[in-house]
């Protein structure tokens, strides 16, 4: 062996040593003081918005967690482009790189693509904007959710429109997983109490032909129309109605807290309500999430709730883990039992994983001088 | 009853704009030009374009319509011309140039839908209240097929467009400048399309995907109608829009739109293959 060969192989056999001992010392520590969860986004697109608030907020709530943590979290942000298959290759991607935990995937229609998967690969997935009634049995105990499933807010906008004494109502709805599985909900309870659905009526998403929609509309004389829609087509359908002068009252659910809906709908958004879960009075968690939103976006008014609810899910979640490790029949074990005071309000799981909701509000789009307002018009009781 | 009638009347009109456009590319080369789907939504964009650069709105839409023509000419030139007599490909090509179109505006505007500001004051017509887009839809209709028929056959080049599509060298020897009236042609069918697309766009909002809609919708009328007939495009456009104002009223619903036209277009393609009012697809 030349003297050449001895220095070539020595310092391989340096280089390997090394290597070898940085291993050790890792298995030692047991993993990488980074935990990394995944969160699938509508970032292009119309609805890009509503995408938007969800990652302000989880990014709020990622940077005090690694302001104080000595484990560092990452939020690994993918676009799903508002399709299904993306939102599952996606998912799939991210489980081949080692991350179990899924802080969002927008949209029910993709969850619920994303669900099969999600449980055949022991992962876990923490919702706070999807509500189609069926992901909690598509999700099993895969899948926990801080918005109420379309099932409640149907029976509180049921609750709210009869007890207004709307008892003809007409349905709208884009006719997919989420707005089918919301009119198939509201029909039902709406029935219960008394009221009576007289027209329903179907669109697609990104749909921009509404004319012979509100015709039909305007010829039935609903009391109230409760739009199933997604945020810009109930704008563009409202405004519509509002040329065609119908009389009507329009109401929803959490589809339309975005920007999108006032800022498309402008003076038709005038008078639109809506039910969202929520405690009447700000808590200490909410404060200093609105204090925490406004110094990083310098926005004047409050955050959406697409924005609070994505901080507390990426919060509730980390303190799953933080609590039970990685292992994630150990975070669904933690979260089985969280009560977590959250910047939406109370966070508790009931035995389907839903979110136990306190208290559903009535609010309604106010317009003056070319500004959009929200007015609290109080709780809904039951 | 009368604003449903008004409405499919309107869409009806639009519609036809973007079949006529298909229509005439067809008539002298023989090929379906699936960019001029995309066309539609370049002559939207040229518009707010031009808009949002404080241009007023007829030189907005003068400007528009001729860019997106000149487009046509271009794409022509560039993606139709050397690939000339082998349909297989010039249609592939349309495909390509369609991607090519519909990613440059997404890549320039973004994916999200846009309101185009043009016409869009009520006009009283009638005792009814109109969005000044659908009266300029009404006009254009009345005064565009009617002269688009008349310069393919009854003027001297309407006539040598015709005897391209028959016999291209037999025209060449007679000293008549074929590339160029084929350039007038892509010219006129890709500016028919940006007005189509500017009312579109006024009527109901811009984005990305707004001419694939209507371009399928006027592909299957060209069919239906049959590849040759100006005035067959015409009533049968009329016809489908207000079938499709009726499908969606009656039904409540716009997923059934897509089914009935289909459905039509199958029967048709099944009883009477060159058209209702067309001449034989078959030869194509």
């Amino acid at each position: 062996m030349t003297s050449r060969t001895k220095v070539f192989a020595a310092a391989v056999a340096v280089v390997a040593g090394l290597g070898l001992l940085i291993a050790v010392l890792r298995l030692g520590t047991g993993r990488s003081d980074t935990v990394r969860i995944g969160s699938i986004l509508v970032l292009s697109g119309n609805y890009k918005s509503q995408g938007e608030q969800i990652r302000d907020g989880q990014t709020i709530a990622m940077d005090e967690i690694n302001a104080r943590s000595r484990i560092k979290l990452d939020i690994v942000f993918r676009d799903s482009e508002g399709e299904k298959e993306i939102s599952l290759r996606n998912v799939k991607d991210m489980q081949s790189q080692g991350v179990n935990f899924i802080g969002e995937i927008f949209g029910s229609t993709e969850a619920l693509h994303c669900l099969p998967f999600i449980r055949q690969q022991n992962m876990l997935f923490i919702s706070g904007v999807d509500t189609g009634a069926s992901l909690s049995a598509a999700g099993g105990k895969h899948f926990f959710r801080i918005m109420p499933s379309d099932r409640l807010a149907s029976q509180h906008l049921a609750a709210i429109a009869t007890a207004r004494g709307y008892k003809k109502a007409a349905i709208v709805f884009a006719n997919d997983v989420w707005g089918k599985g919301l009119k198939d909900e509201m029909e039902a309870e709406y029935k219960r109490l008394g009221g009576e659905t007289t027209l329903v009526l179907d669109t697609v998403k990104n749909q921009d032909l509404f004319q012979p929609l509100v015709a039909r509309l305007k010829a039935d004389r609903p009391t109230v129309t409760f739009l199933f829609l997604y945020a810009r087509d109930a704008a563009n359908f409202v405004k519509e109605a509002r040329r065609q002068g119908i009389q009507t009252e329009f109401m929803g659910t959490d589809n339309l807290t975005g920007s999108e809906f006032a800022d498309v709908g402008e003076d038709a958004a005038s008078g639109v309500m809506y039910v969202v879960p929520g405690p009447p009075t700000a808590s200490d968690r909410r404060l200093h999430f609105q204090q925490l939103y406004k110094a990083k976006f310098g926005a004047s008014s409050e955050p959406p709730l697409f924005a609070t609810h994505g901080y507390d899910t990426v919060h509730v979640l980390w303190e799953a883990i933080e609590a039970s490790g990685r292992d994630v029949p150990r975070v669904i074990s933690y979260l089985e039992q969280v009560h977590y005071d959250g910047a939406s309000g109370p966070i508790a799981f009931d035995r389907n994983h839903e979110l136990v909701v306190s208290e559903y509000r009535l609010k309604a789009f106010r317009r003056s001088g070319g500004q959009t307002t929200v007015e609290d018009l109080g709780p809904i009781g039951r | 009853m009368t604003d449903l009638l008004i409405n499919g009347v309107v869409i009806g009109v639009l519609i036809a704009l973007v079949a006529l456009g298909f229509a005439l590319t067809f008539s002298i080369l023989k090929f379906i030009n699936f960019a001029h789907t995309d066309l539609i939504t370049v002559g939207g964009y040229l518009a707010y374009s031009c808009g949002r650069l404080k241009l007023s709105v007829v030189p907005s839409v003068i400007v528009a319509t001729v860019l997106t023509g000149l487009l046509g000419v271009v794409i022509e030139r560039l993606a139709y011309r050397p690939l000339r007599g082998q349909r297989l490909s010039m249609f592939l090509s349309s495909f390509g140039v369609s991607i090519l179109l519909n990613s440059s505006i997404t890549l320039c505007f973004g994916s999200t839908s846009r309101t185009l500001p043009i016409a869009q004051d009520a006009v009283r017509v009638a005792g009814r209240t109109l969005a000044s887009a659908e009266v300029i839809a009404l006009c254009l209709f009345l005064v565009l097929l009617p002269l688009s028929w008349f310069i393919f056959r009854k003027t001297q080049y309407g006539l040598a467009a015709r005897a391209i599509s028959e016999n291209w060298d037999g025209v060449a020897l007679l000293g008549i400048p074929c590339d160029r009236l084929v350039s007038c042609v892509f010219f006129v069918s890709s500016g028919l399309a940006a007005l189509a697309g500017i009312l579109l766009g006024s009527l109901y909002s811009l984005s990305p995907q707004m001419g694939h809609k209507y371009g399928i919708w006027a592909f299957v009328l060209v069919v239906v109608a049959g590849f040759g007939s100006i005035f067959g495009i015409a009533t049968t456009g009329l016809f489908a829009g207000l079938l499709i104002t009726a499908v969606m009223y009656c039904f409540g619903s716009y997923t059934f739109v897509n089914a009935v036209l289909f459905g039509i277009l199958t029967i048709v393609l099944l009883v009477r293959p060159d058209g209702l009012f067309g001449m034989r697809l078959r030869r194509f």
